[in-house]
């Protein structure tokens, strides 16, 4: 009997390993899937791998104007090895994606716990989580830019309820970045909220009354039980995560431009810089392709830490 | 207490729902109203801070131009008058019109082939499928701007269309028309993602059924699956409408005709004004009515929005 | 068009795309501009999406109708900022515009890029600027001794000091400072700060947010004499160079007469607000009374408009151009649309949209520029500009010059450094 983890036809898959070719009815199957696939991998292919493959083929040449240079083999990655404002760009990248992520996902969470609990105008409090996400970015960052004005801003007046000093935020160098981190793990809390609140209700209460009942403490239910009846749905949340961390842009460009002194320069926005500030296009395309490589990895990595990799 | 045999993944998660709290016989009677009370004051100021933004952004919207020269949290009067002179200031109902249309243009479409390639990728025997869902989990990670040149060019380069030949030369392509701002978004790596992930936690028996009862493979995905697959399709069209929506860079460079800009454009009418300085009370108010109907959807779709979103992700 | 472009085979998909075509252009216009038929795509970037900038934009179209009566044009606006996206697709796509407007600085890169073309070679001469605009203002259309480019509006920035403020401080108000060292040192008087420390009145105002201070460096460097390039030559790594960037990293890290990268929420000068009692402001004040639409009211008054003085007395300037697409094949045409475009009444239809002044000598003493004090000002002292514009490698430069700059203002690099590293960068090393 087929249960809710299972996989599309064992039988077939067995039948495959002993060598047997697959029945007719596998064949019209596979058929089947083959023109429901189709459409969308054509259209995946000409509009987004298509452009990605132009993208790694500008990456080994000079272009500036598309259509207009000459292949220069690994020299934009020569010179991306020695090009400080990019390492800079990945060292700042690597850092938010390294906070913001483990934080988000870590908040996201425990307010989804929280939100699992049976409590009224549940509804109205998940609508509030998930407002950030769904304004628009740009209105978001003009937001926080007035929220973080050094003069004027709600952040500084709160420091001063507090009794602490005011702050530069974005307009200084050491806090700019941090500055953007807490932006970032604000409006990707509603998105990984919800995933969370949704794994956590389909948890099945039985497991866990069995494990009460057993005398397990909360905590050990949560690791028991909880925890791994989640890492599906982690790993969904991690990639999505991880790859949303190193495209951010929206957020860069309208709060400080990559500054100040190139302080919240992100490889998005180095990339973005090159490819229309500067007008290099070939350069910015290959440290885009850095940059894929870089995603690759450490969602690869990501993916060896689910150590039930039935999600995939 | 459970449900045995549940019918769809959506049934779980509301069954769920009806059987929590999950009290053990030991705790009923003895919760403690701290934590409740505990609970209420955290999730309201978290939800509250989650809102600031938006409140400050509305707030704003009634302001004057000279009281935002400093900061302040209440405005002096409430000058409703900035979203009626907003929409004198700029085609604002063209814009919104022309969003609207896209919005809608690409929905079904989106719906149509991503679903059926996550069904397929789930559910039937694809030998490359696991190749072809690593293609797919890559190509989400190539950012846009990196590819607005080169998806440029192919949407010029597209045959017979505005004046093209058969190899895409000597026209435009379908630059600058509604096709430019439609066709490249009807399917989008994340969305098989998520849809395959969807399908994958379906049960099999029902497809089993009906294959038994000579039902073809395509009538299994068309009339069984994707009618279980609505809290899928509610999350998927959500995600879509909001990308739409607040699209602005492609539609900058795809088109130069008033009558196909977007609604992001409309905040671009007043990001100059003569003293140099942006009219924020203007930028505010179209902000504000820009994000409403993407809350009002979430409003209204959070039922199986998170039904949705529960089956996409929790089981393998 | 051969192209240099070499492509693997598995790649030749792509490279049918990327040996893209010219566009299909209708078949050139005929000699006589009365019966000329044909449609130009004009980008432009000076103008808001809005209903008054498209107003204006058509004011201009009518007077290029009188000339071309017979040719379409089609307007695509951009906001100032997505210019570059729109120049690099549409010259990737071969479907450049007929007429493309961008600013001072863009004309050599774009040249050099073979984005717009010789505007001598079609008959404007150096001469025939020079009888309408400063002088100041033909060399930043150069590019190898041609002109490719027309001024169209000037962006000046100016400075201003509050009377009472100087009274307040025992300063003589009639009196601007007349060297950057009396600037700074009457910048650390003016500057009033609470008990913790908190600037209440700025000193002297940058009027820049974070990575934007170069044009203010421009200025304070011209006032010492000097020039950021001469020529295609990076020339800012000269004593004047780095004496004015020193400066600035005096003014604002050491002195504190100002906060680093601070602008109000309404990012107007601070100096009109009353926030700053000196510093850049912009050359349009609104003196009105409606203090709802943002009028400064009696402000106006207090204000006294003044230029950096030192070696030399200098205002900057930036300024918006038209240039003429490569490709076009309304050559004509289009540069019968530049003479609309700069035709004093567009001008001045631009300048109120695009916080400047007309930039030929014949509008100086129009209405719009007489009737606001910053903007007569300004208009008065355009042949004391300096600008910030290079050679080919300008854009290059330009989008390391903020950063670096704030490396310098910051104290994190010495100002020789910077300035020197940045002149690798502008010689394309």
């Amino acid at each position: 009997m087929a249960t809710l983890t299972d996989r599309a036809a064992p039988a077939a898959a067995a039948a495959h390993r002993r060598g047997r070719r697959p029945s007719g009815v596998q064949q019209a199957r596979s058929r089947a899937g083959w023109i429901l696939l189709l459409p969308a991998l054509v259209h995946s292919a000409i509009f987004i791998a298509v452009p990605t493959v132009i993208v790694v083929a500008l990456g080994f040449t000079d272009t500036r104007i598309v259509g207009r240079g000459s292949w220069i083999g690994l020299g934009n990655y020569v010179k991306l090895l020695g090009d400080d404002t990019f390492r800079k760009a990945l060292l700042h990248t690597l850092t938010y994606t390294l906070v913001v992520v483990p934080v988000g996902m870590v908040v996201a969470l425990l307010i989804a716990i929280g939100l699992n609990q049976n409590i009224r105008v549940r509804g109205l409090f998940r609508t509030l989580f998930y407002i950030p996400v769904v304004t628009a970015t740009v209105a978001v960052s003009v937001v926080w830019l007035w929220i973080y004005n050094p003069s004027t801003g709600l952040a500084n007046e709160v420091l001063a309820f507090f009794g602490i000093g005011r702050s530069g935020w974005l307009t200084d160098p050491h806090t700019a970045l941090p500055a953007l981190m807490v932006v970032g793990i604000w409006q990707g809390l509603g998105f990984k909220m919800i995933l969370y609140l949704a794994a956590l209700q389909g948890i099945s209460p039985d497991l866990i009354d069995a494990a009460r009942l057993d005398g397990a403490s909360k905590w050990q239910v949560f690791r028991n039980v909880t925890w791994p009846g989640l890492a599906p749905v982690q790993f969904f949340v991690l990639v999505t995560s991880i790859a949303g961390s190193f495209q951010v842009f929206d957020l860069v460009y309208v709060t400080t431009g990559g500054g100040p002194a190139n302080a919240t320069n992100v490889l998005n926005f180095d990339i973005f810089t090159n490819a229309f500030a500067r007008l290099q296009i070939g350069y910015a395309s290959a440290e885009t392709v850095i940059m894929l490589i870089f995603v690759g990895v450490l969602i690869y990595v990501g993916r060896l830490s689910q150590r039930d990799r039935k999600e995939l | 207490m459970t449900s045995a045999n549940p019918q769809s993944v959506a049934d779980v998660v509301t069954a769920g729902e009806h059987l929590r709290p999950a009290l053990t016989p030991g705790q009923r009677r003895r919760r403690p109203r701290i934590g409740r009370v505990a609970l209420y004051v955290v999730l309201s100021v978290g939800g509250f801070l989650m809102v600031v933004p938006f409140l400050w952004m509305v707030l704003t919207s009634v302001k004057t131009l000279g009281e935002v020269n400093t900061f302040s949290w209440l405005p002096r009067g409430f000058h409703w008058r900035n979203y009626v002179e907003a929409f004198n200031v700029a085609p604002f109902a063209i814009y919104f019109r022309n969003s609207l249309i896209v919005v809608v243009g690409q929905t079904i479409p989106v719906l149509a082939l991503t679903s059926a390639a996550g069904y397929a990728l789930a559910q039937l025997p694809i030998r490359a499928k696991g190749t072809i869902l690593n293609y797919f989990i890559l190509l989400l990670v190539v950012p846009f701007q990196v590819l607005i040149v080169p998806l440029f060019l192919v949407v010029r380069s597209v045959p017979f269309a505005g004046g093209n030949d058969i190899l895409g030369h000597g026209g435009i392509g379908w630059i600058d028309s509604w096709w430019a701002l439609i066709i490249p978004f009807i399917s989008a790596p994340l969305y098989v993602f998520l849809a395959r992930q969807f399908f994958v936690s379906l049960p099999t028996e029902l497809a089993d059924a009906a294959r038994v009862d000579g039902v073809s493979e395509i009538g299994i995905f068309f009339r069984i699956m994707a009618p279980l697959a609505k809290p899928a399709f509610i999350t998927i069209a959500l995600f879509n409408a909001e990308s739409a929506w607040n699209g602005f860079i492609w539609p900058l460079v795809a088109t130069s005709s008033e009558r196909l800009r977007p609604l992001q454009f409309g905040l671009a009418a007043f990001v100059q004004s003569n003293s140099g300085s942006p009219q924020w009370p203007f930028i505010m108010a179209m902000s504000a009515l820009a994000t409403l109907p993407m809350i009002l959807l979430f409003v209204f779709g959070q039922r199986y929005f998170i039904a949705g979103l529960a089956t996409s992700g929790i089981k393998g | 068009m051969t192209r240099k472009l070499s492509v693997v085979a598995a790649l030749a998909v792509t490279g049918l795309l990327l040996a893209g075509c010219g566009s299909a252009q209708p078949k050139a216009s005929s000699e006589d501009p009365a019966k000329a038929t044909g449609e130009i795509r004009v980008l432009v970037a000076n103008f808001p999406l809005n209903n008054q900038g498209s107003a204006a934009f058509q004011s201009i179209v009518d007077i290029f109708h009188k000339t071309y009566p017979k040719i379409t044009v089609k307007s695509d606006f951009v906001p100032y900022d997505g210019l570059n996206q729109k120049i690099s697709t549409s010259l990737a796509s071969g479907q450049s515009y007929d007429v493309i407007s961008a600013g001072i600085g863009w004309v050599q890169p774009l040249a050099d890029l073979g984005a717009i073309q010789n505007l001598t070679a079609l008959g404007v001469t150096k001469a025939d600027l020079t009888k309408t605009v400063y002088p100041g203002f033909v060399p930043p259309m150069l590019y190898k001794g041609d002109v490719y480019a027309v001024p169209v509006v000037a962006n000046p920035r100016v400075l201003a000091y509050s009377k009472s403020a100087f009274e307040k401080a025992g300063l003589d108000p009639t009196k601007p400072p007349q060297s950057l060292a009396e600037l700074r040192a009457d910048a650390k008087k003016l500057t009033i700060t609470d008990g913790s420390g908190n600037i209440t009145q700025t000193g002297f105002d940058f009027f820049a947010p974070p990575s934007n201070y170069r044009q203010q460096f421009v200025a304070f460097m011209g006032a010492l004499g000097g020039t950021e390039f001469t020529g295609d030559k990076p020339t800012f790594n000269t004593a004047a160079g780095v004496a004015a960037l020193d400066m600035m990293h005096s003014m604002i890290t050491v002195d504190k007469s100002s906060v680093y990268g601070f602008q109000n929420s309404a990012k107007t000068a601070l100096v009109t607000t009353g926030a700053a009692a000196m510093g850049f402001t912009g050359p349009y004040v609104d003196c009105s009374t409606n203090q709802d639409l943002g009028g400064i009211g009696d402000k106006c008054k207090d204000l006294v408009y003044f230029n950096l003085t030192d070696k030399k007395t200098v205002e900057y300037v930036g300024g918006r151009v038209a240039a003429i697409g490569a490709g076009s094949k309304y050559t004509k045409a289009d540069l019968a649309f530049l003479d609309a475009f700069r035709a004093p009444s567009s001008q001045i239809a631009i300048s109120k949209f695009d916080v400047g002044v007309p930039v030929s000598k014949d509008a100086v003493n129009s209405d719009f520029v007489t009737s606001n004090p910053a903007g007569s000002f300004a208009s008065k002292n355009l042949e004391k500009g300096v600008f910030e514009y290079g050679g080919a490698t300008f854009l290059d430069f330009r989008a390391k010059f903020g950063p670096a700059l704030d490396a310098a203002i910051l104290g994190q690099t010495s100002a020789a450094a910077t300035l020197a590293s940045l002149e690798k960068i502008a010689e394309g090393r």
